[in-house]
C-alpha cells in the first residue's frame, strides 16, 4: 500500500500510533532526551519527503527503525566530527575561530570527507587529500606514493565519485 | 501541479541515485573536473564539454554536483582537515562498539559496516608510534611495533596469528602445538625462532634473527627462510632475499639504526611512527644517513639530522607536514623552526 494518496490525517495517525515506542527507543541510543525528539522530528521528515517518492510502507516499525538509525549514526558522526575538529584547532600555531557559518561549512563537509573516505583504501584516500587538498601534482604524488601516475588520477577519481555518491545519499 | 512536478523530480532522482548508469555519469563528471583542474581546455575540449553537459538534464545535474563538490573542497584548510580526519581513525573504534550495539537491537542488513568492524577490532593493536610486548599464554612473547593490528587464537591442537596490518616481533615458545601467522600475501609457520613480520601495504617481509621460518605463499610456492635472511613476498612471488641483521630490530629499542639508508628510505621508515606528512625534496631523496636515532621525540631525531647532514627540515600546518630540502647557503634567512 502506498502512503502517496493517503491524507494529512493519516499521516497524523501514523505519527500518534509510531512516534512513542520509536521515541523510546531513540532516547535509548542516544541518552538524551532532546536530541531523541530532534531526531523523531527528522525521521518523520524523512518519512513525509519518501512519501512522496510514493514509497510503500509494509512494516512501518522496520522501515522507521531503519530511517532512525541512519539518523543516529550521522549524529554520532557528526559529534566525533565535531570533537576531532576542535581539537584539532587547539593544535593551531596561532588561534583561529571561524565564524558560526564558516565553522558549520567546514564540518559538513568534513562529514562528507570522513563518510565517503573511510570506505577507500589508504593510498586513495591519500592520493586523493594530496591532490585535491594540498594541490599537488599527480607526478608528485606519484613520486611520493611509488604509484604510477595514471593510477594517481584513477584513485583521485574514484575518491571524487565516492564524495558525490554520499553527497546523493545525505539528500 | 506543483507539488506534482516537485514529486516526479525526487522520484527519477532516486531512480538514478541506485543505477550503475547514475554511477558512470558521475565517474564522466569526476574526469570533467580533473580536466579542468589540470589546466584550461582547448577549444576542441571546450565544446566537447558542452556537448557533453548539454546531452541530458541527469548529465547537467552531474556537473553541477562535481561542482558543488570542488568548491566545497576548496574552502577545506588543509591542516585542519587532515587533522581532523586523522583524529577520526582514533575515534572509529570507539564509534565502532557503539554500532555494534546498535545492529544487535535491530538485526537488520548492514554489509558495509562488517567489513569495517572486521578490520579494526583486532584483538591487540597499536596506534601510531605506539610499540607493545605482550605474552600470549603459551609463551610466545610479541613485540608489536606502530599502527599493527593482529588477532590471536590458541586452540588445543593449534596457535594461530593472523597479522592485518603492520610489524610484529616473534620469539616463539617451546610449546609442541604447530603456530601459524597469516598475512594477506600468504602464512609463515615459524621452526624455533625469532623473527620479524611485517605487513606493508603491498607484501609481507620476513626477517629471521634465529632459527628458521617456513613460507607458503597463497598460490601455493614455498620457501625457507634461514637466520640472518630478509624477504618479501606478496599472494603470487617472492623477490630476492637481503641479509637482515638484528639492527633492524632497532624499534624494539625505540631506535631507527641506518647504515647508508638512503634519506628517501629513512623517513619513509620515521613517518610510520608519527602523524602527519613526510616530503623530502628529489635532489635530497639519495643522501646516504647512517647512525642510530631515536624514533621519539621527533623534534629531537630531527635536529640530529639537520646536524649531521646538509638538510634543512621544517614543519608546518599544525606539525603535520615536514619537509626535508637541502640546506640554504649560510647567511640566508631561515624558518626552519629545527635549525640549530
Amino acid at each position: 500500500m502506498s502512503m502517496a494518496d493517503k491524507s494529512p490525517s493519516d499521516f497524523t495517525a501514523f505519527y500518534i500510533h509510531h512516534s512513542g515506542w520509536l521515541k523510546g527507543w531513540l532516547c535509548r541510543q542516544l541518552n538524551c532526551r532532546e536530541t531523541a525528539a530532534d531526531l523523531l522530528q527528522e525521521t518523520f521528515i524523512r518519512v513525509l519527503l519518501r512519501q512522496r517518492q510514493q514509497v510503500s510502507i509494509r512494516e512501518p516499525k522496520a522501515y522507521l527503525t531503519q530511517i532512525a538509525r541512519g539518523l543516529v549514526i550521522s549524529h554520532w558522526r557528526r559529534q566525533d566530527i565535531e570533537q576531532a575538529y576542535r581539537e584539532a584547532l587547539t593544535h593551531l600555531p596561532e588561534p583561529v575561530a571561524p565564524s558560526p557559518e564558516v565553522t558549520e561549512q567546514l564540518l559538513e563537509t568534513l562529514c562528507l570527507l570522513d563518510q565517503a573516505l573511510s570506505k577507500l583504501p589508504t593510498p586513495v584516500q591519500q592520493a586523493f587529500l594530496m591532490a585535491q587538498l594540498d594541490h599537488l601534482t599527480y607526478r608528485d604524488i606519484a613520486q611520493q606514493l611509488n604509484v604510477a601516475e595514471v593510477t594517481i588520477k584513477r584513485y583521485v577519481k574514484r575518491a571524487l565519485v565516492q564524495c558525490m555518491l554520499v553527497m546523493d545519499q545525505n539528500t | 501541479m506543483h507539488a506534482r512536478d516537485g514529486s516526479k523530480y525526487l522520484m527519477t532522482q532516486s531512480e538514478q541515485a541506485s543505477s550503475p548508469n547514475h554511477a558512470h555519469l558521475l565517474e564522466e563528471a569526476a574526469e570533467w573536473l580533473l580536466r579542468h583542474q589540470e589546466g584550461p581546455l582547448s577549444d576542441a575540449e571546450i565544446a566537447e564539454f558542452k556537448a557533453w553537459r548539454q546531452r541530458s538534464s541527469a548529465h547537467e545535474h552531474a556537473w553541477q554536483k562535481a561542482e558543488q563538490l570542488a568548491q566545497r573542497l576548496q574552502c577545506m584548510p588543509p591542516d585542519i582537515t587532515r587533522a581532523t580526519l586523522n583524529a577520526r581513525g582514533a575515534q572509529r573504534r570507539a564509534t565502532l562498539t557503539r554500532l555494534a550495539l546498535l545492529i544487535g537491537l535491530v538485526p537488520l542488513g548492514w554489509a558495509g559496516w562488517s567489513q569495517v568492524e572486521r578490520h579494526f577490532g583486532a584483538d591487540y593493536a597499536t596506534q601510531t608510534g605506539e610499540r607493545r610486548q605482550i605474552k600470549l599464554n603459551d609463551g610466545t612473547r610479541l613485540w608489536l611495533n606502530t599502527r599493527t593490528r593482529l588477532d590471536v587464537t590458541i586452540t588445543t591442537a593449534q596457535r594461530h596469528i593472523h597479522l592485518y596490518e603492520g610489524e610484529l616481533n616473534i620469539t616463539t615458545s617451546a610449546d609442541p602445538r604447530p603456530m601459524k601467522i597469516t598475512t594477506t600475501a600468504g602464512t609463515l609457520q615459524p621452526l624455533g625462532t625469532v623473527f620479524t613480520v611485517r605487513e606493508a601495504e603491498d607484501y609481507t617481509q620476513v626477517g629471521v634473527t634465529e632459527g628458521r621460518v617456513a613460507i607458503s605463499l597463497h598460490n601455493g610456492q614455498q620457501h625457507l627462510v634461514p637466520a640472518g635472511q630478509q624477504l618479501r613476498f606478496n599472494a603470487t612471488r617472492l623477490f630476492s632475499p637481503n641479509t637482515y641483521s638484528k639492527s633492524q630490530e632497532g624499534w624494539i629499542q625505540g631506535m631507527i639504526i641506518a647504515d647508508n639508508q638512503s634519506l628517501e628510505d629513512f623517513v619513509h621508515n620515521l613517518s610510520r611512527y608519527h602523524r602527519g606528512w613526510f616530503r623530502v625534496s628529489p635532489e635530497l631523496a639519495a643522501l646516504k644517513i647512517s647512525g642510530s636515532y631515536p624514533i621519539t621525540p621527533l623534534d629531537q631525531t630531527l635536529n640530529m639530522l639537520a646536524r649531521t647532514y646538509p638538510v634543512q627540515i621544517s614543519r608546518s600546518g599544525l606539525g603535520y607536514l615536514t619537509t626535508f630540502t637541502r640546506k640554504a647557503t649560510p647567511g640566508k634567512g631561515s624558518q626552519s623552526t629545527t635549525a640549530p
